[in-house]
């Protein structure tokens, strides 16, 4: 998972300093952020400690990625060289550029939200960061605590691999608690007010999201937010892999179950907007959200679906772990809509499609 | 320009500036020795202090008494040590001799008390203790070696240390303090090199500075220790005995005021480095996609 989310992050700076290559040929290089905030918010539904993880996995392979990327783009290692005695002035100017010239260009190309450094304190060490229009919780409402655990992890992660220290994050304002931008304090992880506000945020109350409306919003194209609805699909990859990357062991329920639960739910918000219920909502839906497209064929008591151009595995990524939640949601869908309790028979990646084969419960066993 | 770029040019620029004394004749060595020594030393200490605002704290009191130090160092060179000094005559005129080398070494004391608060300084911000174990050993062999240079060419003056004149006894006194000079600054090389791969990155400019200091002033005891072991090398009358001193130390306030003028401009060279490769087309990142994981 660790080489999808690198070249994930190495594909993002590429379509900044680069002609950006168009990675799906009818389907474009966007989807809809309702993919990844149903994939979050399922997992999360239905794990308490996904937030945790997700977070931890997400700093992790920031601070990784920023160490790699300022590598490459010629920043001395040297570069905050005793961040700890510089002055607030030098220290808020000079991060706030490297952040602007490289992660604010990567996350404004990803459409991924506007962030911004908006203070900072040396000591303690207490660093602001505003995130606008953000791409994990933007048409989300009702919530009364903050859900952006992937941004958290991630500027934690950037900007621990800038100035070499060992932070934590925490999130202050979220657009799904109704606030104007998401924004985070970030500090030293050895702070003791920085670690209780961290293990609290990461330690949230039961989050239930009436996905339906959320749906709703991005099938009749209202915008969630002044960026618009779409995000790019290999921040979608990055999300995702990112999710996966939480330890299956103590996980309560797989990707793949969280999927197939958020699948049955799912066909009746699509018979609602739809209007008519069948096997169409299913293609129509993920047409429509740039997910993927799909060829559905009726080989009774079975239904095979060939998956073409599919988010989770662009850029050549062929990973079964990366694609659990959509073969989950796929299945409930299915179940759903045909009435029929099915399973996952088979899959498998094919001349760059996903196949997969859906059997009745009962045939297969 | 970047950083390692700057330095690529302006070291061996360095060395040539210095080496140039021993090609000149006498007469314009001693010139090109009165101007040059006293302008780097300027220079470095104008540097170090616009460095020092860079930095809070125990770090920017360190670059402010290394700023004074350049500063004094250069005046005293300008009015006393100079091949052409400005008040020694004067103070000849009016005082005795002995009491003319006695205020000569005063303010050299002063100078180096306060290189020596730039030290006290600098150890608060180095975290001496992540050397490695070879660090240490660098440490102890530092030490003696120190020692060894700057006791045993005087040995016959400080085994009378207490007995002696006060002027000769600040002399050995500046030699003392040179050398514990040269011990608290080498862990400050030595981490540099010890974390040179790691991401722990040592300021590699500062240590340029640092490494200019413990030239100027390792390598004149060096050198005069040599000597002092085999006087056979250099006849008593060769123009060596002064010109090799005066090129160590051209060459070691140039690197302190290059280290510092690369310090300087660190900030404003890494982002546009990055502002550079961030430039569409500009394609300094490799991205291998793939085959399928």
């Amino acid at each position: 998972m660790e080489k999808v989310i690198d070249q994930a992050w190495m594909l993002l700076l590429a379509s900044v300093v680069k002609k950006r290559d168009v990675l799906r040929p009818n389907l474009g290089n966007d989807v809809d952020s309702y993919l990844a905030q149903s994939r979050l918010l399922s997992l999360m539904e239905s794990n308490s400690t996904l937030p945790s993880q997700f977070y931890q996995a997400a700093q992790t392979s920031a601070q990784r990625n920023t160490v790699n990327i300022v590598r490459k783009l010629g920043m001395p290692a040297d570069y905050f060289w005793k961040f700890e005695y510089w002055p607030k002035p030098r220290a808020l100017t000079t991060l706030g550029q490297i952040v602007n010239r490289i992660f604010v260009s990567m996350m404004t190309q990803a459409k991924a939200g506007n962030l911004k450094i908006t203070d900072l304190e040396i000591e303690p060490l207490r660093i602001h960061v505003s995130f606008a229009d953000c791409v994990e919780c933007s048409g989300i409402s009702g919530l009364t605590h903050g859900i952006c655990y992937y941004h958290g992890g991630t500027f934690a992660g950037i900007l621990a691999g800038l100035i070499n220290r060992e932070l934590a994050a925490y999130e202050t304002t979220c657009h799904a608690r109704g606030d104007e931008s998401c924004q985070f304090i970030i500090g030293d992880k050895a702070d003791e007010t920085i670690n209780t506000e961290h293990n609290t945020y990461l330690s949230p109350p039961q989050t239930k999201v009436d996905m339906g409306a959320r749906l709703e919003k991005s099938l009749s194209k209202t915008p969630v937010r002044p960026l618009g609805n779409l995000m790019d699909v290999n921040y979608l990859q990055l999300v995702i892999a990112n999710a996966m990357q939480s330890n299956p062991q103590i996980v309560a329920s797989t990707p793949f179950e969280a999927g197939s639960q958020h699948g049955h739910k799912l066909a009746a918000a699509l018979a609602s907007f739809y209007g008519q219920e069948g096997i169409q909502n299913i293609t129509n839906f993920y047409q429509q959200l740039s997910q993927c497209s799909i060829e559905i064929k009726e080989t009774k008591p079975e239904l095979q679906f060939v998956i073409k151009e599919c988010a989770e595995s662009v850029a050549n990524v062929r990973d079964m772990e990366m694609v659990s939640f959509l073969l989950g949601e796929l299945q409930g869908l299915a179940s759903q809509v045909s009435q029929t309790e099915l399973t996952v028979k088979e899959s498998h990646f094919e001349d760059g499609n996903l196949l997969v084969t859906l059997t009745p419960k009962v045939a297969s066993a | 320009m970047s950083t390692t770029r700057f330095l690529g040019i302006t070291l061996p620029l360095v060395l040539i500036l210095a080496l140039l004394i021993f090609f000149l004749p006498v007469g314009a060595a001693s010139i090109y020795v009165a101007v040059t020594q006293p302008l780097a030393l300027l220079i470095g200490s104008a540097l170090a202090l616009y460095v020092s605002r860079l930095y809070r704290k125990q770090l920017r009191a360190a670059f402010v008494f290394l700023a004074a130090f350049l500063f004094i160092y250069m005046l005293a060179i300008i009015l006393f040590l100079s091949p052409f000094p400005l008040l020694v005559s004067s103070l000849q005129s009016g005082i005795s001799e002995t009491g003319t080398i006695l205020v000569v070494e005063a303010i050299q004391f002063l100078n180096y008390l306060i290189l020596v608060l730039f030290c006290i300084y600098l150890l608060k911000v180095v975290d001496i203790k992540r050397l490695s174990g070879n660090g240490w050993i660098v440490f102890a062999v530092t030490c003696i070696l120190s020692l060894f240079v700057a006791i045993y060419p005087e040995w016959e003056l400080f085994k009378n240390l207490f007995t002696s004149e006060l002027p000769l006894f600040l002399y050995a006194t500046i030699r003392l303090l040179d050398a514990a000079l040269i011990i608290v600054l080498m862990p400050v090389i030595w981490l540099y090199i010890q974390y040179l791969k790691s991401r722990q990155k040592q300021s590699m400019t500062f240590t340029i500075v640092i490494a200019g200091i413990v030239a100027a002033t390792l390598l004149d005891y060096l050198f005069e220790a040599v000597l002092n072991g085999f006087p056979e090398l250099l006849g008593q009358d060769s123009p060596l005995r002064a010109s090799v001193p005066e090129t160590i130390f051209v060459f070691g306030y140039l690197i302190i005021a290059v280290g510092l003028y690369a310090h300087r401009k660190q900030d404003e060279w890494g982002f546009k480095a990055i502002d550079k490769a961030m430039q569409p087309e500009a394609n300094p990142v490799e991205i291998k996609r793939g085959k399928g994981h």
